[in-house]
C-alpha cells in the first residue's frame, strides 16, 4: 500500500452535534454501504449507543475516495467516543491519525467537550479541518460560529467548511480537504513493527480484535508479535481492514489501519494506547503516550437476590472481556451480602455496565452511591486508599483526608454565568478563570472536587443553564479537606451500603436532607422505622416512618380472585425490587438517594 | 369434616347487570337500560341452555347485580322458570336474592319467595342520609326499614345487611350508629367492608381532583375495632368482611372462599368450572348476541389452585385446613408452604392451631401483606 495515498482521520464533536450523522453521510458519499445497510449511524454498534445516542466504542472504516486530483485514496475515519469518561481513548484513536475534522453544530458554538478534544487533536499535531454542520437549520448561525472558532488558538488560520450532514451540502469539499490538507502518514516500512492498539473488543467466535494503526513496519499474517505494556506474545492468525466490512488482507504497513486477530482471550491484554510489537524484530522504543487507565468513580454492585452472587461475577467477567477500563473485586456488606466493589471511568460508564448487567444477565442489581479514592493519612504515618466510605479508619486515627480535585472547564450563555458560580461554589468549587468567548458565551474554570462532580453536578448545571452549558473535567491533584463520614442507621442499626463522606460543614444539612428524602424512598413496614443520620456517635438527623396498621378491606368474591391476584402479583413485583436490610424491606432508589437530595 | 371435591359445581352465581343509575363508587358490571332486561332473560336462557342440557343439581344460588331487584314481577317469574328448567334445587338449597331497598315491594318479594328465595342480601350500605346521597345510592332509611319489614312479614327471615365502612368523611362515631341500627334489625348475616376507590369510578375522578376526603387510617382502624364488636351481639366474624348468627354463615360465599368450584352465568359473570376459570364478556351487547360465548378462559394449574386455597381460605377466621389440603392436592401444606408458614408466623401474622393455619387479630389487619406471600410463590 502506499502510504502518499493513505489519509487518516477522525472527527470531533459535541453530543448532538452530528458526528455520526456527517460519518453516515460520508460512508454513504463514497458508495461502500448496501442500501440495506444504510440504517442510521451505520457506526454504533451497540444497542445501547444507539439509544443514549452516543458513541461508546470506537469503530473505524476505511473509505475508497477518487480525488478530484484523478486519484484513488484511502481515507481511515477512526470514531472517537463522544463522552468526557472516555477521554483518553479519543486521544489514543487521535494519535492514530494525521487529521480531524471538528464538527461544530451551526446554531449551537463550540461546547466544553469539543474545545477539550480539540486541543488533545492539536497536541498530538494534528491537522484540524474545521465544518460546521447543520447549516440547514433555520436557527443555523454559520457567520457567528466562524467567528468563535476564528478565536481559537490554533484555528485563526482555518477557513472553516459549510455542511449539513443531512443534506449531504458540504460533504464533497470535506473529503478533498482530507486529501489536500491532511498529510499523508510518514512512518518507515522498513523500520522495525509499531503498531497503535486504540481499540479492541471481544468476539466470542475469534477472540479480541484489536483495532489499530500501524506506524512503522508491516504486519502480516504468522508473525510472532508482543504487546509492549503488557508483555504478552502472540502469533498473528488475521490482519485485515473494515471497508466498511471485515475484509481480511495479508498485510497491514506504515500508515494502514485496520485489525488484528490472534487468538488472544481478553481484552485485559490488549490496553488501548499499548504498541504491538514483532516479537523478534524489537523496535529501540515503544509509541509514546501509554498509560494503565485508572477508573475514577468506584461502587458496589450487589445482586438484590443473593443467590444470584455467582451470576454477577460471571456477568463482570464476561463485560471485563470486552472492556479493559472495568475493574472490580469482591466485597462484603453487612447490610447487602456479597457483592462487587467496581471502578469506572466516569458516571456514564458506571450506568452503562449497570444496565448492561440487568439487561444482558437479568440480574437486578442494588448499586451504592458512587465514591472516588480519598487517600487517608493516618497518625500513624501510614497512607490508606479507600474507594468505599464504609472503610474510613475512626477520627482518633486519621491526621488528615485528601480527596481528589478536577480541574473543570464549562461553557454557557452569559447569563447564565451567576447561576452557574453559585453552582460551583455550592460544590466547594474553588473560582480559577472566566473568559469571553465572543459576546455572549463564556468559559469558566473552577477547582472542584471529583466527589462533587459525581454526584449530581451534571444534571444540575443542565437544569441551571437550560441545558446550554457544556462540562469538561480533568483531574488535578489530591486536596486535604474538611471530611466526615456520614453513617445513616436504619431501626438503629448502621447500613455500610449508605456510609457516604461529606465536608464537615455540610454533614448536618446533607444528613436531614438525605433523612427526609429516604423517608420518602422506603415504604411503610409493619413496625415504625427509625432513621438516623450520625457523625461517629453523635446522630444529627431523624426521621421516623411509622408502621403499617392496616389494609383496605375489600368485598372479595368469586369473580375477584383473578383481579385480587392482579393486585397482590403488583405488590409482590415491587417488593422483589427491595433488599432485606435488617428486616426492612428497602428499594433500590434509596441506596442511590444521596444524589437526589437538594441541599 | 373433610369435604370431597365434587364433581361438578354445586353452586350457581347469576349475574343481573342492570341498575337504575349506577352508584359513584361502583365498577361492577351494570348498565342503565332496563328496557334491555327482557331481552337479557333470553339471553340468560340460552346460555343455561348450552350449559346444561339437564337439569344441574345446585345446593346454592346466588343472583347478584347490578340490581336482581330491578326485574319486574314478571319478569322475576320467567327468571324463576329459567331456573326451574335448567336446575334442580338440592334439599336445604340456599337461594340468595341482592335486593336494593327502593326496589322492594311486596310484589317482588311474593314472586321471589315462590320460585325458592330464601336469602337476601339487602344493599343498606349506610344509615346515614346524607352519606348514602354521598355514594349515590338511591334508597332512603325509610325505604330500608319497608324492606327489612316486608322480609320479616314474608318470612324470609334469613337476611342479610351489606354495610360499607371508611366512606367520605365518616366518622367513626358514624360507624357506631351505623352499626347499632343495623344490629337493631336483627338481620342473620352482615357484610362490612371499606370503600375502595376503583378505577374509572366517579369516586376515582373525585379523588384525582383531590374532592374526596377519605377517613385517615387511624379512623378506619377505629372503624375496624368497632366493627369486631358485632360479635358481642351474637353477630360473629367468620371472614375479614363477613359476620353471622350461628348457623347462618353464607353457604354460596364459602364456596368461593374454600376455593371451590361454581357456575357463573350472565353478562361479566365469572366461573370455576372443572379446573377452568372463565369470566363472560362485559359487555352487554356482545352478551345478547352471543351469550354463550367466553371473553376468557384460563386453566388453573394446580400450583396455582394451592395458592388460591391459600389467598381465599386464610379470609375464614378459622382459616385453612391441612387435612383438607391434603385431599385436595395430594401434598402437605407444611411442604409446599412451609417457608412462608414460618415466615408469617414470626411476624405474629398467622397462627396455626391444630389442623388449622389461620391469620391472628394483627393478621387480619394486614392481610394483604399475607396473601402476597402465598401469590405467585409456586408459579
Amino acid at each position: 500500500m502506499d502510504a502518499a495515498l493513505i489519509r487518516n482521520f477522525s472527527i470531533i464533536a459535541h453530543i448532538d452535534h452530528g458526528k455520526s450523522t456527517l460519518a453516515d453521510r460520508i460512508l454513504d458519499f463514497t458508495g461502500v454501504l448496501s442500501e440495506r445497510e444504510k440504517q442510521d449511524q451505520f457506526l454504533d454498534k451497540m444497542d445501547l449507543e444507539r439509544e443514549r445516542g452516543i458513541t461508546i466504542k470506537l469503530q473505524s472504516v476505511r473509505l475508497p475516495y477518487r480525488a478530484q486530483d484523478g486519484q484513488q485514496y484511502i481515507l481511515n475515519l477512526i470514531d472517537t467516543p463522544g463522552h468526557v469518561d472516555f477521554s483518553y481513548e479519543v486521544s489514543r484513536s487521535l494519535q492514530a491519525c494525521e487529521g480531524a475534522l471538528l464538527v461544530v453544530d451551526a446554531a449551537q458554538g463550540i461546547e466544553a467537550q469539543t474545545l477539550a478534544n480539540l486541543y488533545l487533536a492539536l497536541e498530538n499535531n494534528l491537522t484540524i479541518i474545521p465544518v460546521i454542520n447543520k447549516i440547514d437549520l433555520p436557527s443555523a448561525d454559520p457567520e457567528r460560529v466562524k467567528h468563535e472558532l476564528k478565536k481559537i488558538k490554533g484555528l485563526d488560520k482555518c477557513e472553516p467548511i459549510c455542511a449539513s450532514a443531512k443534506t449531504g451540502e458540504g460533504i464533497n469539499e470535506i473529503l478533498e480537504q482530507i486529501v489536500v490538507k491532511v498529510p499523508a502518514p510518514t512512518g518507515k516500512e522498513t523500520a522495525p513493527l509499531r503498531a497503535l492498539i486504540f481499540d479492541s473488543l471481544y468476539d466470542p467466535y475469534k477472540g479480541v480484535i484489536i483495532y489499530l494503526r500501524v506506524v512503522d513496519g508491516l504486519l502480516q499474517k504468522g508473525m510472532r508479535i508482543r504487546l509492549f505494556a503488557t508483555k504478552k506474545e502472540f502469533d498473528v492468525l488475521e490482519v485485515g481492514t473494515y471497508a466498511p466490512h471485515a475484509s481480511a488482507q495479508e498485510t497491514l504497513s506504515a500508515g494502514e489501519v485496520g485489525y488484528l486477530i490472534a487468538n488472544i482471550k481478553s481484552v485485559q491484554d490488549t490496553r488501548v494506547g499499548d504498541t504491538v510489537v514483532e516479537a523478534l524484530n524489537l523496535p529501540a522504543k515503544p509509541l509514546p503516550g501509554y498509560r494503565p487507565i485508572t477508573p475514577m468513580v468506584f461502587c458496589g454492585l450487589y445482586p438484590i437476590d443473593s443467590a444470584l452472587y455467582e451470576d454477577l461475577r460471571e456477568a463482570l467477567q464476561k463485560l471485563l472481556l470486552n472492556d479493559a477500563s472495568l475493574v472490580y473485586e469482591p466485597e462484603t456488606s453487612t447490610a447487602l451480602g456479597f457483592g462487587f466493589r467496581c471502578g469506572f471511568l466516569g458516571l456514564l460508564h458506571m450506568e452503562i455496565i449497570q444496565e448492561r448487567i440487568e439487561r444482558e444477565f437479568k440480574i437486578a442489581l442494588i448499586t451504592t452511591a458512587p465514591s472516588v479514592i480519598y487517600k487517608v493519612l493516618k497518625t500513624n504515618g501510614e497512607v490508606q486508599e479507600i474507594d468505599n466510605p464504609h472503610l474510613l479508619p475512626p477520627r482518633e486515627h486519621i491526621d488528615a483526608i485528601e480527596e481528589p480535585y478536577t480541574k473543570i472547564t464549562i461553557m454557557l450563555p452569559n447569563q447564565f454565568i451567576g447561576a452557574v458560580m453559585k453552582l460551583c461554589q455550592d460544590k466547594r468549587g474553588e473560582y480559577v478563570d472566566l473568559k469571553y468567548l465572543e459576546d455572549k458565551r463564556v468559559q469558566l474554570v473552577y477547582n472542584i472536587p471529583l466527589a462533587e462532580i459525581i454526584c449530581d453536578f451534571f444534571d444540575r448545571l443542565k437544569s441551571q443553564t437550560k441545558g446550554y452549558a457544556s462540562l469538561d473535567y480533568e483531574l488535578s491533584a489530591y486536596q486535604a479537606s474538611a471530611l466526615v463520614k456520614l453513617d445513616i442507621l436504619l431501626n438503629g442499626t448502621a447500613v455500610d451500603a449508605l456510609s457516604f463522606i461529606v465536608h464537615k460543614d455540610r454533614a448536618y444539612q446533607k444528613g436531614k436532607a438525605l433523612v427526609e428524602k429516604l423517608k420518602t424512598l422506603i415504604p411503610r413496614q409493619m413496625f415504625e422505622v427509625p432513621i438516623q443520620a450520625a457523625i461517629g456517635n453523635k446522630v444529627i438527623a431523624r426521621e421516623t416512618i411509622s408502621a403499617i396498621r392496616k389494609n383496605v378491606l375489600a368485598k372479595c368474591y368469586g369473580g375477584d380472585i383473578s383481579r385480587k391476584r392482579k393486585l397482590l402479583e403488583k405488590q409482590k413485583e415491587g417488593k422483589k425490587r427491595m433488599k432485606s436490610v435488617g428486616n426492612v424491606e428497602v428499594p433500590q432508589e434509596a441506596f442511590m438517594a444521596v444524589l437526589k437530595i437538594d441541599d | 369434616m373433610i369435604e370431597r371435591k365434587p364433581k361438578l359445581p354445586d353452586a350457581l352465581y347469576v349475574h343481573i347487570p342492570f341498575c337504575t343509575k349506577r352508584c359513584h363508587y361502583c365498577a361492577f358490571t351494570s348498565f342503565e337500560q332496563p328496557e334491555l332486561i327482557d331481552r337479557y332473560l333470553k339471553a340468560l336462557e340460552a346460555e343455561f341452555q348450552s350449559l346444561f342440557p339437564t337439569p344441574q343439581a345446585v345446593a346454592s344460588i346466588y343472583l347478584g347485580g347490578g340490581t336482581p331487584t330491578l326485574l319486574s314481577a314478571a319478569q322475576l317469574e320467567s327468571l324463576g322458570s329459567i331456573l326451574a328448567k335448567f336446575t334442580k334445587q338440592k334439599t336445604n338449597c340456599e337461594f340468595t336474592v341482592e335486593a336494593n331497598p327502593e326496589t322492594v315491594t311486596e310484589e317482588r318479594f311474593t314472586v321471589l319467595k315462590e320460585i325458592g328465595v330464601n336469602r337476601l342480601s339487602l344493599g343498606v350500605q349506610s344509615f346515614n342520609p346524607q352519606l348514602l346521597k354521598k355514594l349515590g345510592r338511591k334508597h332512603t332509611l325509610t325505604e330500608i326499614y319497608r324492606a327489612v319489614e316486608l322480609a320479616n312479614k314474608l318470612r324470609i327471615n334469613n337476611f342479610s345487611l351489606d354495610l360499607m365502612l371508611g366512606l367520605p368523611a365518616q366518622t367513626v362515631q358514624d360507624v357506631i350508629s351505623s352499626l347499632q341500627e343495623a344490629v337493631r334489625l336483627n338481620p342473620m348475616h352482615l357484610s362490612c367492608y371499606l370503600l375502595k376507590v376503583e378505577a374509572e369510578t366517579p369516586f376515582a375522578r373525585a379523588l384525582a381532583n383531590d374532592n374526596l376526603e377519605l377517613p385517615t387510617e387511624s379512623e378506619e382502624l377505629a372503624s375496624f375495632k368497632v366493627m369486631q364488636t358485632l360479635t358481642e351481639y351474637g353477630l360473629k366474624q367468620y371472614e375479614l368482611s363477613n359476620f353471622a348468627r350461628p348457623g347462618y354463615k353464607s353457604k354460596h360465599n364459602l364456596t368461593y372462599w374454600l376455593n371451590n368450584e361454581y357456575y357463573g352465568l350472565g353478562c361479566g359473570a365469572h366461573g370455576y368450572v372443572a379446573g377452568v376459570r372463565y369470566a363472560n364478556t362485559t359487555s352487554l351487547m356482545n352478551y345478547l348476541e352471543r351469550p354463550t360465548v367466553r371473553a376468557e378462559e384460563k386453566q388453573v394449574s394446580q400450583a396455582e389452585q394451592m395458592e388460591n386455597f391459600m389467598i381465599m381460605g386464610l379470609r375464614l377466621l378459622e382459616g385453612v385446613s391441612f387435612n383438607r389440603f391434603y385431599e385436595l392436592y395430594n401434598r402437605k401444606l407444611q411442604e409446599v408452604f412451609g417457608r412462608e408458614l414460618q415466615k408469617l408466623a414470626a411476624q405474629k401474622l398467622l397462627k396455626i392451631t391444630g389442623d388449622k393455619a389461620h391469620l391472628t387479630s394483627h393478621g387480619l389487619l394486614l392481610s394483604n401483606e399475607v396473601f402476597v406471600e402465598f401469590v405467585g410463590c409456586l408459579i
